[in-house]
């Protein structure tokens, strides 16, 4: 019996008790909520709709077969499998570019094939990296990085090296 | 950004047509705006129902109780900073919303921080090791059970869609060690490089 079943109907439960102990005005606090998410979900289409068809075209040509190909020795030596190296390469660039890929991951492999398991924890364990840098140090207006860079880039590779062994250790 | 859409797009062509798959390629092209519509309206609803309930999370005080469970491993992390300094309060917010998923509500607070950490900044055109540090956890995914992924995937048809989050919880414990080690460590050697 998989306990992860479990996580889904625990969470909400334990959240509803908690507000209702709390006298949170439930229902209209989960209204204001829930608007927020449709907004981001709204938001999101204008971007996807370009970057699923770019995607979409480098997938058709045969380009994007072209580039994992020619990158699947050094993925395989740290144990990637070569699907996922589109999101290794844009996650720390583009969060709704890794939404686009892993759409196209997810429809090409299926959600419970390895690299479908592997993009997945890649997508939950990692950020992106330079986007959140550049939100942050741009708002105390600091250009100057100093090891920012390197230390979070190293968490990023840990992420994607791990993600793959783990996913080895739990599933296989 | 810009310069890799343009890219991508202008290779595809390329190689479509040095392959012969461009009757494949203008397939693609036509159908991609309405493959984003069609995936946005399948995640709408667990969007809206996961930032619902997660609403009602820091409504019902569960980012103040995770606050409180943090902030050992926040002093651990900065010891240098005061307990009860403002610097400390927003980055126990911030890490607390973030752990629950509410990017929203993270970024105010985790601006705030920076802003707090750098006015105790020595030389202001550069970030202190506690900014490096506060901006590599924030640059590395902590959420707990990661909502966004869940709806992605059981829009896939994913039979359980929360089965990698024991995975995903110890990939980025330890992916996020490594980087606060390397922000910790890197220091050292450039001290040493200066002498």
């Amino acid at each position: 019996m998989n306990v992860t079943v479990y996580i889904v109907p625990v969470v909400i439960c334990t959240i509803l008790i908690c507000a209702a102990f709390k006298k949170v005005d439930i229902l209209k606090e989960f209204s204001k909520g829930a608007a927020d998410g449709l907004k981001t979900a709204v938001n999101l289409v204008p971007t996807l709709a370009l970057l699923l068809t770019a995607i979409g075209m480098f997938r058709a040509s045969g380009a994007l077969n072209a580039v994992t190909s020619m990158l699947s020795k050094g993925a395989e030596f740290i144990g990637l499998p070569s699907e996922v190296l589109p999101l290794v390469l844009l996650k720390p660039f583009s969060g709704s570019g890794s939404i686009a890929i892993i759409e196209d991951i997810f429809s090409n492999y299926g959600t419970d094939s390895f690299a479908g398991r592997v993009a997945s924890v890649i997508a939950g364990s990692t950020e992106t990296t330079f986007y959140t840098i550049a939100v942050y140090y741009g708002a105390v207006n600091i250009s100057k990085t100093r090891h920012t860079i390197p230390a979070a880039l190293s968490a990023d590779i840990a992420g994607f090296i791990l993600s793959a062994f783990f996913v080895r250790l739990f599933f296989y | 950004m810009n310069v890799l859409i343009t890219v991508i797009t202008l290779a595809s062509f390329a190689f479509a047509v040095c392959l012969g798959k461009t009757s494949e390629l203008s397939a693609a092209a036509i159908s991609g705006a309405a493959e984003a519509v069609t995936l946005v309206i399948s995640l709408a609803g667990g969007l809206c129902f996961w930032s619902g309930i997660m609403r009602l999370a820091s409504k019902a005080g569960v980012c103040d109780f995770l606050v409180k469970l943090i902030s050992p491993l926040l002093r651990f992390v900065f010891p240098k900073l005061d307990k009860g300094s403002k610097a400390v309060k927003y980055i126990g917010m911030n890490v607390a919303a973030n752990l629950l998923g509410l990017g929203n509500a993270a970024t105010p607070f985790g601006i705030e921080a920076m802003r707090a950490l750098q006015a105790l900044n020595p030389h202001p055109d550069r970030p202190s090791n506690d900014m490096v540090c506060f901006a590599v956890i924030n640059s590395s995914s902590i959420q707990l059970v990661p909502t966004t992924l869940a709806v992605i995937r059981s829009a896939h048809g994913c039979g359980n869609p929360m089965d990698i989050v024991p995975v995903v919880i110890v990939t980025s414990f330890i992916s996020l060690s490594i980087g606060l080690f390397a922000a910790k460590i890197i220091p050292f050697f450039e001290r040493k490089k200066k002498k």
